[in-house]
């Protein structure tokens, strides 16, 4: 089977995971929910501006935090040693370490936060304004000749004359001061160090709501910059009176404590709203995952908002179109009493899954089975004569229970589908088909569900994500080692010959030039894969509440 | 003079080697005194010095000693991971059908590797019980000890084993394959009346094995696709 064939759900939610991976960070649980940056900058003056977008944070230790946590974890290595020596001695690595921890060193040690933001807004001129803020307390002064009489300044382009402090690089320039609350304000224009009061508040309350405590956040809002390079450049109609609805759109992560990470992805869109409750229609509680025993070790269920349903149903219908009488109709029966609810679970053993759907009744699922077994001899009766030996179907003698053995040749272990009361499973093993049908039985004489992915060794964060009710969810313990070097072979140009030396050490082979040339990408593929393999599970949802999407993805360390 | 001196020198050499046992001992206890997470962590350790076989050896050992721990079930998780995408194996489970029939049955040079030595296996144990009234019980006792790809490993029982690049096991693929085997519930034997011999390949060097097996009334079973 081809490479890519083999990346699951399960590795596409990782990799998405690790790329955010480096946002980690260690700090108390309990945050505050308002951003202080955003306070100060609305008490700056009473003019009534608008803020389009933002960057804040309540404390910007919590970078360094992040970042020591993370160097800690791959020094424990010698492949992570050996990077961070030369990360040491070139000064080389995260951008904008040295800029960060230069202005930390401003911030008053007695300061149990350090809250900074970056505010995009514009006035009465409607041009698009930007200013930074960081507290760094009233008894700067002292601490700016410190940190000049220690060089950490050098070669930064930072300098200060009187009150006024000046960044000067060849891309970019600032200027700004220290104001009497402690805060420093920096802008590209001296115009811009004066904020102002957002027009009406920042999010509507159910986004407001959804955003919960972040530690940190992204968000970009409508506004005069929004009008004039956004909406002008869109000439499909139909995304135009989407946008024409779209009220925020908003990053946030959260990185407590325990050594487990959340993302979440936000979108306010008033079309969303009008739609919202048809999305919403199909229970969010997936039936299914609760039959599933103590070797899951991960799921995928979807709830199938009643749109997307009937889009099915009618795709499904004209497949069925030329299919004989008897086939078509037990598949149309079947498919109406369809509710829209899949799950798929890995049970962490090769050829060890079930994919399962959930039906209105048993007849239902029983419909399905058989009409799909016509189907079948139908389809593969026109490519090969051993329709009989591909296909084997039975059912229990009080007919409430078929089984569909699919061969993909003769003598080979195939797949299995089958009903489970009004459910239907597909699985690649007889002996999991029969676990199920027993814990199903079980089940009916017995209070208790089985669930064993919740009764696990989850941490907080990464239930919290799994247990929401919503419209896909999905939960994994990560495998796949070896995955990243294989998505980085891809990227590098197929390096097979290389891996295993890179695996060793992450010093790459000089004599070849075109590894030579990335190296640093090598290098940071490898310490992906640390981190990767270092990460213990995740969790994803996705669902839509009034106007607001929300996507939530959270991961947890091996600890 | 001489026997005292002979004899202290023995009680020195004696010393140094108990106090050797000793430390081994210790080193040994404290190997298995380690959390799931510090054995986890050492099996990574192993994996970036490219030690496979210690690598999959501690996770092996994690996966059984402490199935509930965190680390213990991403041990697993790596093991066994990977199977495909479902959707692509129902979707391609009629074209693949079709796509034999237009491949006129050719195959790949490395996919017809496993099945056409497990046709020379189950033809030397036909010849071999015809000749001795039983079943050979290893690949050497049935003449089957010839060169054998590395990517290729080949099991008559736990221990009748051939291929894998030889009992070093330089990739690991020998012990690899066993985890597979076990999770599969694949058990390779040889008895006086049958037999179930087990190939398994690792082509593109990743965490799945092809199997294939076949027993002694000739049924060729292509268990796992890599």
């Amino acid at each position: 089977m081809h490479r890519c064939c083999k990346l699951g759900f399960q590795a596409l939610m990782l990799v998405t995971a690790l790329l955010l991976v480096g946002s980690q960070a260690l700090a108390d649980v309990d945050v505050p929910r308002g951003f202080a940056a955003l306070d100060a900058f609305e008490s700056q003056s009473g003019q009534r501006i608008v803020v389009e977008a933002a960057i804040l944070v309540h404390d910007v230790r919590d970078w360094e935090k992040a970042w020591k946590y993370r160097r800690g974890q791959l020094e424990s290595f010698e492949v992570g040693r050996e990077f961070f020596q030369e990360v040491d001695s070139n000064e080389t690595g995260i951008p904008f370490k040295r800029e960060i921890q230069a202005l930390l060193a401003l911030a008053d040690p007695e300061l149990l936060k350090v809250p900074a933001g970056i505010i995009v807004f514009s006035n009465q001129t409607k041009v698009p304004q930007m200013q930074a803020l960081l507290k760094v307390g009233g008894t700067w002064e002292e601490r700016w000749e410190q940190i000049q009489g220690s060089g950490r300044l050098e070669g930064l382009g930072i300098s200060r004359m009187g009150s006024e402090i000046r960044i000067k690089r060849s891309n970019f320039e600032a200027v700004g001061f220290v104001d009497g609350k402690g805060w420093l304000r920096l802008a590209p224009h001296p115009a811009s160090l004066q904020g102002g009061v957002n027009e009406g508040p920042v999010f509507l309350p159910k986004m407001n709501q959804r955003l919960g405590s972040p530690q940190g956040m992204v968000f970009a809002r409508p506004g005069p910059l929004f009008d004039s390079l956004v909406m002008p450049f869109i000439a499909n109609e139909s995304l135009k009176g989407l946008l024409g609805g779209f009220k925020g759109v908003a990053l946030t992560w959260e990185a407590a404590g325990a050594p487990s990470s959340r993302i979440k992805f936000l979108v306010d869109v008033e079309g969303l709203g009008t739609i919202g409750s048809l999305l919403s229609t199909n229970s969010r509680r997936e039936p299914l995952v609760k039959l599933w025993d103590e070797d899951a070790s991960g799921f995928l269920s979807i709830s199938m908002p009643a749109p997307l349903l009937n889009l099915l149903r009618v795709m499904a219908f004209k497949t069925l179109e030329p299919v004989n009488l008897n086939a078509s109709n037990l598949m149309r029966l079947a498919f109406s009493g369809f509710q829209g609810q899949v799950g798929l679970v890995d049970f962490n053993s090769p050829r060890d899954w079930a994919l399962g759907a959930h039906f209105e009744s048993v007849g239902s699922a029983l419909n399905f089975v058989e009409g799909l077994r016509h189907f079948l001899q139908t389809r593969i009766g026109t490519v090969s004569d051993e329709s009989e030996s591909l296909l084997e179907y039975e059912k229990n003698s009080s007919g409430n229970e078929s089984t569909l053995l699919i061969r993909p040749g003769p003598g080979l272990e195939g797949i299995r589908i089958a009903n489970i009361g009004s459910g239907v499973f597909v699985v690649a093993q007889r002996s999991r088909l029969s676990k199920l049908r027993d814990l199903r039985r079980a089940q009916s004489t017995q209070e208790n569900m089985v669930r064993a992915i919740l009764d696990g060794p989850l941490s907080l964060r990464v239930r919290e994500v799994v247990q929401e009710p919503a419209i896909v969810s999905g939960y994994t313990v990560l495998g796949g080692a070896g995955l990243l070097w294989e998505l980085g072979k891809w990227f590098l140009g197929d390096l097979n010959v290389f891996a295993k030396d890179i695996a060793r050490q992450m010093s790459v082979d000089a004599e070849h030039p075109a590894l030579e040339q990335r190296r640093n990408w090598v290098s940071y593929i490898g310490l992906m894969e640390l981190v990767f393999l270092l990460a213990y599970d995740c969790g994803l949802m996705i669902d839509v509440d009034g106007s607001v999407l929300i996507t939530q993805l959270a991961w947890s360390d091996i600890h | 003079m001489i026997e005292k001196r002979t004899i202290r020198l023995s009680l020195g050499r004696g010393f140094i080697v108990f106090v050797f046992l000793v430390l081994a001992q210790v080193a040994s206890a404290a190997t298995a005194w380690a959390t799931p997470t510090e054995k986890y962590r050492q099996a990574i350790e192993a994996r970036a010095q490219g030690d496979s076989k210690g690598y999959f050896d501690i996770l092996l050992d994690l996966a059984s000693t402490h199935p509930t721990s965190r680390a213990g079930r991403r041990a697993r998780a790596i093991l066994t991971s990977s199977d495909a995408i479902f959707p692509i194996i129902l979707g391609g489970l009629l074209q693949s059908k079709v796509s034999d029939e237009n491949a006129d049955g050719q195959k790949t040079d490395q996919e017809e590797d496993i099945p056409q030595t497990m046709e020379r296996i189950l033809r030397a144990q036909r010849d071999f019980r015809t000749k001795n009234g039983r079943f050979c019980e290893n690949f050497q006792e049935c003449g089957l000890s010839g060169p054998i790809n590395a990517n290729l490993v080949f099991f008559m029982g736990p221990k009748a084993v051939i291929g894998g690049g030889g009992p070093e096991d330089p990739d690991g693929l020998r012990l690899q394959a066993l985890a597979t085997m076990r999770y599969l519930g694949v058990l390779a034997r040889s008895s006086k009346d049958g037999f179930l011999a087990v190939g398994l390949s690792n082509s593109d060097k990743d965490s799945d094995l092809e199997v294939w097996t076949i027993d002694h009334t000739g049924r060729l079973l292509h268990i796992l696709a890599d």
